[in-house]
């Protein structure tokens, strides 16, 4: 049997005025909790003495038998046959925990970035452009939270977010010069079978970090639409629109009888909505700093 | 009578508007912001959009009139034609079943 000599405390947005998640993380290989711990840098609390809400055990194979394993609290949830595809898969395992565990949130799939104590939410699909925006106006002053999770609290309609690693497209690549100083990429090869792809993972730096012990009021709802054609502009967006896409966006419907309608209604009727078409994204941020 | 049979009976051009009272379904759910009038229906997860006309429409579709009804109440209030306002109404409410958004009381 594998022993577990090795751990690895991780604790996201532990406060009592934001819904915190503590897992703990132990495994067989040391190589394997530093490259967890360099992709969740600036992301972790210590946090010793408090009791984990979730336990993972990660077991990497040894001598090229069996396969690897992420096991949750006993179970094993994920095997693979690729290192990087395991530690790819923890951190979404990680990202799937935190929109189970808020109850009295709206998890989006969106953005959260911060300017001047306030939100910005910016949601959308896979491939609107999210995650380039962010880097974005990382470069342009504001803070990151979270390119992909954001939770809603349903009273206070403040904002808190999942902040895992930047995960970067290649095309999103070759639109910056360098992601230096804000963000540091690092490249992983994921293999299946004879196929391989890239995936570059970006990692904010703690000067462009956002306070992740707190949760934010809003200021703007954005979604986003990047195009390689056409023009940059932002727009009002009709009421319902905004309320359908909020919907669509919405991760945790099942949590709610309604799929989270009133709540999609309540946050459009407090919070502006805009829609933004994105070709110039310097131009982009130039409106949205506009906006703020 | 099931929610298509009424729709049939609806479009039928002899139809007697002082027949049925129409009843929105209780789980669907209704939302105003600002201008705006938004239904979902939680079952299907569909959501949709009322303008004016058919948002007071809705609201007379409370089990207590039937499609002449309604008619009447929106005419004594618009002081509009009729005939249009008719047809406009029966068109809405056949929308409504065909979305089953209403039963008949």
């Amino acid at each position: 049997m594998v022993s577990e000599k090795l751990s690895s405390d991780y604790k996201f947005f532990y406060t009592k005025n934001v819904p915190s998640l503590f897992i703990k993380v132990f495994s067989n290989s040391y190589d394997f909790l530093d490259r967890l711990r360099k992709l969740t840098s600036g992301l972790q609390f210590n946090s010793k003495e408090h009791v984990a809400d979730v336990e993972y055990r990660v077991y990497l194979r040894r001598n090229g038998y069996g396969k690897h394993l992420i096991k949750k609290n006993g179970s094993i949830v994920y095997k693979a046959n690729d290192r990087n595809d395991l530690l790819i898969n923890l951190l979404v395992c990680f990202q799937n925990d935190f929109i189970q565990t808020f109850d009295d949130h709206l998890i989006l799939h969106s953005a959260l970035v911060i300017r001047n104590g306030i939100a910005l939410v910016l949601p959308g699909p896979r491939k609107s452009g999210k995650s380039t925006l962010v880097i974005s106006l990382l470069k342009h002053g504001f803070k990151y939270y979270s390119d992909d999770i954001t939770a809603i609290n349903l009273k206070s309609l403040r904002a808190t977010g999942f902040p895992r690693a930047i995960m970067i497209r290649d095309n999103t690549l070759s639109l910056f010069p360098s992601l230096k100083p804000e963000i540091t990429c690092y490249g992983y090869k994921l293999y299946n079978g004879h196929k391989s792809k890239k995936i570059h993972l970006g990692i904010p730096s703690k000067k462009v970090l956002a306070p992740l012990n707190k949760s934010f009021p809003i200021s703007s709802i954005i979604f986003p639409k990047y195009s390689s054609n056409g023009n940059t502009f932002i727009s009002d967006i009709k009421n319902s629109s905004a309320v359908l896409n909020l919907m669509g966006c919405t991760l945790n419907q099942n949590r709610f009888v309604d799929s989270g309608f009133k709540t999609a209604a309540s946050i459009v009727r407090n919070i502006k909505c805009y829609s933004l078409q994105i070709k110039d994204l310097s131009k982009a941020c130039e409106i949205i700093n506009g906006l703020i | 009578m099931s929610n298509v049979e009424a729709s049939k009976k609806m479009k039928s051009t002899n139809y007697n508007l002082t027949s049925q009272k129409i009843n929105r379904k209780t789980e669907i759910l209704r939302e105003e912001i600002d201008e705006e009038v938004l239904l979902f229906n939680p079952k299907t997860r569909k959501t949709y959009v009322l303008n004016q006309m058919a948002d007071v429409i809705w609201e007379l579709c409370d089990g207590k009139h039937t499609p002449a009804g309604i008619t009447d109440e929106i005419v004594d209030v618009l002081e509009v034609n009729s005939d249009q306002v008719r047809k406009d109404v029966l068109k809405v409410i056949e929308d409504f079943f065909d979305q089953n958004l209403v039963d008949v009381s």
